[in-house]
């Protein structure tokens, strides 16, 4: 089973590259990229604005997270205490219900 | 013999050669690379014969010091450091040992240049014989040496390259590992205060008994230590901070650390609690820890612009993932459950894949910055056109990452999401929305550096000691990908079983 079907991965690929064209160049037009049927710009469009939508809509979010990833460890031990309260606290309310 | 005494010897090995390294390195460099591979290699086979050994249902349990300990305790357990090599604990310690020994594979050619070996190595010796005996140990004051020793050599390696922003990647990784070790510590105190004992097996079997909230507030101590050590929400920040700083190699042996983490957490966490009340509510804590792991995981991710912090936050996701599958298990185990144990062996399962994918694509990427010599991995583009290897080990790692069939990731993943279903749909549609980010970062990311027009710059040849260990790595992705039944049942379905089968632990340590 495992062999048919790496043997039937094969020949698709193999069909799919002989689709090729043989002319590409790899300078000129054909080597250059593109963004939206325009030249790529040097500078202004990264790959990170590929989820600029998504990260508008999140932006509340990404505001509280920035301040939670502040990079200081004192705050990072505020939330290790944080942690020790929840996990002690869940050990109470556990014992009780 | 020497069989008998393996649990001790994979530990003890790594640890005589962390020393005597620089020793050997003074007569030649072979000599030292040599000595670092026999240390590691003879340490990796004992660890893989307690893994067979116990795979087919033989667990060792082993006093340090005597073959048959004179100094037994009234509880009748001998007074003597334990070690426990059952099917969860050396799953775990294999898991460890060889990303240890692939990073010393790996570093070879990358050290070269930078010509620092002894101490890398000694370091390095030194976290692998840590983690291991952290996977094996039987009593909580080992467990805290252990601890203190990957913690130390944990922060040699990340600051070892002596850049400057990896002392301060350092300097939060030690502060924490300091603050969560005393935690650890007020703990163990708890349980000696009140039993007079150290003995994980023996404590255990004293709380199912006469149980009370001193018992708890210490298993919430320990595990708010061990929950800093394996990144989870809301102590994961250290994690994207460190694995930015640190290099690649070190960033995938960190990996397999935080995973041993995991293990010892929910090794705890099953003997304390899994015949109470409260496995459910802390299953449940853990499994929304696991959650908001993936989900604060795959979204910072999204947002990166460094690579290495990228992956980092990645890697808060999948550690979410196993936290998701064991907290599940723990908060349906009183019920018994198939769907509870089901998701332990989901999340076993996943512990092995994240080290083998995060370390892959850790290892890629300080690859990549070996052959362009760029210091920020992000600079690079259009790199398939000369580095088609690394380009497909890169795939191989992405697509594991997010789960996509026919590799380990999806096998592993597929059963947390039925398991964690069956308790609660939402964990598990956050599960797979997660997995879909993670493939929409990676395409991103391999688009970026692989893709596009041909690399300009100049590379240099991808060393063969590189290429071997990373084609370890991917065909370990592969073949549990293709095979995941023969894996579950000859390998993880007993280390689940030994997990969550307390009373198999403690009666082999009493």
């Amino acid at each position: 089973m495992l062999v048919a079907g790496c043997a039937i991965t094969i020949v698709i690929v193999y069909i799919i590259r002989s689709k090729g064209s043989n002319k590409h160049k790899n300078s000129g037009e054909q080597a250059m990229s593109f963004f939206s049927g325009n030249r790529h710009p040097d500078e202004g469009i990264e790959s990170e604005n590929l989820y600029w939508g998504f990260f508008k809509s999140l932006e509340g979010y990404y505001e509280f997270m920035k301040k939670m990833h502040s990079g200081i460890v004192n705050d990072y031990v505020f939330w290790l205490v944080l942690l020790a309260v929840v996990m002690l606290a869940a050990m109470a309310l556990g014992g009780i219900l | 013999m020497i069989l008998e005494n393996a649990p001790a010897l994979a530990i003890g090995i790594p640890l005589f050669a962390a020393f005597a390294v620089f020793f050997i390195g003074k007569i030649g460099k072979r000599a030292m690379k040599a000595w670092v591979v026999a240390g590691l290699l003879a340490a990796e086979i004992f660890v893989i014969w307690l893994t067979m050994d116990a795979v087919s249902g033989i667990s060792h349990f082993y006093a340090v010091g005597a073959r048959f300990p004179s100094i037994i305790s009234p509880g009748g357990f001998p007074i003597r450091i334990v070690l426990a090599a059952d099917a969860a604990s050396t799953l775990v310690a294999l898991v460890a040992m060889s990303a240890c020994l692939l990073a010393a594979l790996f570093s070879f050619s990358f050290l070269k240049e930078k010509n620092a070996g002894e101490k890398f190595y000694s370091l390095l010796l030194l976290l692998s014989a840590g983690l291991v005996g952290l996977s094996f140990t039987g009593d909580f004051f080992t467990m805290f040496v252990f601890l203190e020793v990957v913690s130390i050599s944990s922060a040699g390696l990340i600051a070892f390259f002596r850049e400057e922003e990896s002392f301060e990647a350092t300097f939060k990784y030690l502060v924490l590992s300091s603050i969560g070790a005393l935690l650890l510590l007020f703990g163990v105190g708890m349980f000696y205060g009140k039993y007079g004992l150290l003995n994980i097996g023996a404590i255990a079997a004293l709380v199912a008994v006469e149980a009370s909230f001193i018992d708890f507030a210490a298993v919430a101590l320990i595990a708010s230590a061990l929950l800093l050590k394996c990144g989870s929400f809301p102590v994961h920040m250290w994690k994207p901070d460190v694995y930015q700083k640190a290099s690649g190699i070190v960033s995938a042996v960190l990996v397999a650390s935080g995973l041993v983490g995991i293990y010892v957490l929910f090794r705890i966490l099953f003997l304390m609690l899994a015949n109470t009340p409260l496995s459910a509510m802390i299953g449940w804590v853990i499994a929304i820890f696991g959650t908001i792991s993936i989900f604060i995981g795959v979204t910072m991710a999204l947002k990166q612009n460094s690579l290495k912090r990228l992956v980092g936050y990645a890697a808060v996701a999948e550690t979410g993932f196993v936290l998701l599958a064991l907290g599940t298990g723990l908060a349906a185990i009183t019920t018994r459950d198939i769907f509870s144990f089901k998701a332990v062996v989901g999340g076993m399962f996943q512990l092995v894949n994240d080290a083998l994918n995060i370390g892959l694509l850790f290892l890629v990427i300080a690859a990549v910055a070996f052959v362009t010599k760029k210091k920020k991995v992000g600079e690079v583009n259009g790199l398939a056109h000369k580095s088609p290897v690394l380009a497909v080990l890169f795939l191989i790692g992405l697509l594991a990452i997010s789960g996509m069939p026919p590799l380990n990731g999806f096998a592993s993943k597929i059963i947390i999401y039925e398991s964690v279903y069956m308790a609660s749909p939402v964990f598990s549609i956050v599960g797979i929305l997660g997995s879909i980010m993670l493939l929409a970062i990676f395409v991103k990311v391999f688009v970026a550096i692989f893709l596009g027009p041909p690399y300009k710059g100049k590379i240099e040849p991808l060393p063969k000691s590189m290429l071997l260990v990373m084609g370890i790595i991917a065909f370990f992705i592969l073949f549990l990908g293709l095979f995941p039944k023969q894996a579950i049942e000859f390998v993880f379905l007993p280390a689940a079983n030994a997990l969550v089968n307390s009373q198999a632990y403690i009666g082999g340590i009493l």
